[in-house]
């Protein structure tokens, strides 16, 4: 082990265990992995081979992406959608819990909290506050779109796919996608999330073309962030309508 | 800087850790010779990996040498044998208490029942529980406090 991050690993056993000479094996394993990923966001530009300066810089960062955490969390919960969906509807709280119980200092690579509202796009391969600041992103731009659509519409969406909508963790901006994605593809300008019975013939047959689905996107969304996380949000869409019968549409979009 | 072996550092630790209080250890004529070191470090290390821990900066060995120096039951032909046993029966207890005891209390609870319940026998320690270790002291009581709880 190098020697430097073994002196940082004291210091921060030391927090943990007090004076205490000895701790558990995976409490080690989980301040050298704190460790780590703290160094990973320490700047390009300071990672000069000095572990000390690499640490101290990524303890920094970590620092000031609690503090853009906390912003994005306040326009997250400013961004919501009025919808009575409980796991919805919980996420703010349960960022706050991540908040209280966040220690940046020792394990600032976890993620302590309970976050069951799935995102359409789910966040992988990301740790502690980098998690949250990526999924408070993603949480904010679905609600932008699910802002564009009447609240009524969304609930009759909802009602049609899900019994349990009300408790269910999937994602709603998904959903509202794939329905307003297929009223492009019926020609059907105005948002909204309903598909009339006499246009579901003219979404499979265009669901089926090359480029359809994503230049119904592109009708939908401006070039940007935004449009780059519609067209991976549906990109399942093509292969599930090449899958669906007329009435299996159905259990996707509601009638009107 | 450079990648160390903490193995051996931890090895040339505890070989100096317990030289260090030689001097004590000789008065009540405990001095630990060379090879007795080299087998408490052994030991110590295998009680370490046993119970799924690691000790980081020095040992709790020499604590544990310091403390029952001076026990009436301690005799010198068996004491580096009994520091061995002590020493894995303190690693076994700190995992028994989540680390919710700090190292000197626990010590001196084990220095307690080694003198009473263990009758001096070090052996009849490695067999006992938390809860009878803990017994009796404010670890073993019921209590409102969240910091503190009956083992």
């Amino acid at each position: 082990m190098n020697e430097a991050v073994y002196e940082i690993l004291l210091e921060k056993a030391r927090i943990v265990s007090g004076d205490d000479t000895s701790l558990r094996r995976e409490t080690a394993q989980e301040l050298l992995a704190s460790i780590a990923y703290v160094m990973s966001r320490a700047p390009a530009a300071l990672t000069d081979g000095n572990v000390y300066t690499q640490f101290a810089a990524g303890e920094r960062a970590v620092e000031e992406d609690v503090r853009r955490a906390v912003a994005l969390h306040a326009a997250a919960v400013g961004s919501m959608a009025d919808l009575p969906v409980a796991p919805y509807r919980e996420t703010p709280e349960q960022v706050s819990v991540f908040f209280k119980k966040y220690r940046w200092d020792i394990f600032a690579n976890e993620i302590p909290c309970m976050l069951d509202y799935q995102l359409a796009v789910p966040v992988e391969g990301a740790q502690g506050v980098t998690y949250i600041i990526e999924y408070l992103t993603r949480f904010i731009m679905e609600n932008a779109f699910l802002s564009r659509f009447d609240t009524g519409d969304i609930v009759r969406l909802l009602t049609a796919q899900m019994p349990d909508w009300r408790i269910s963790i999937l994602n709603i901006y998904e959903a509202v996608l794939w329905s307003a994605v297929a009223r492009k593809l019926a020609g059907m300008e105005k948002l909204g999330t309903a598909v009339p019975d006499e246009c579901l013939d003219r979404v499979l047959a265009r669901g089926a073309e090359k480029g359809a689905i994503e230049g119904a996107v592109c009708e939908l969304f401006a070039e940007g962030a935004q449009r780059d996380y519609a067209l991976v949000s549906a990109g399942e869409l093509g292969a599930r309508l090449a899958q669906s019968s007329r009435e299996g549409l159905r259990g996707l979009f509601p009638a009107g | 800087m450079a990648d160390m072996d903490i193995s051996l550092l931890r090895r040339e630790l505890l070989a100096r850790d317990l030289r260090g209080i030689q001097g004590v250890l000789d008065r009540y004529g405990l001095a630990l010779s060379e090879g007795e070191i080299a087998a408490i470090a052994d030991a110590r290390a295998d009680a370490v990996g046993d119970t799924g821990r690691v000790e980081l900066g020095r040992s709790i060995v020499r604590d544990i040498a310091y403390a029952f120096c001076d026990s009436p039951y301690i005799e010198r032909d068996s004491w580096a044998d009994t520091l061995c046993s002590l020493t894995a029966s303190f690693f076994y207890f700190k995992n028994e208490s989540d680390d919710l005891i700090p190292d000197e209390d626990l010590i001196a609870m084990m220095r307690t029942r080694f003198d009473g319940d263990c009758g001096g026998s070090a052996e009849a320690m490695e067999y006992m529980d938390i809860s009878d270790l803990v017994r009796g002291t404010r670890y073993g009581h019921e209590t409102d406090d969240p910091d503190l709880r009956l083992f």
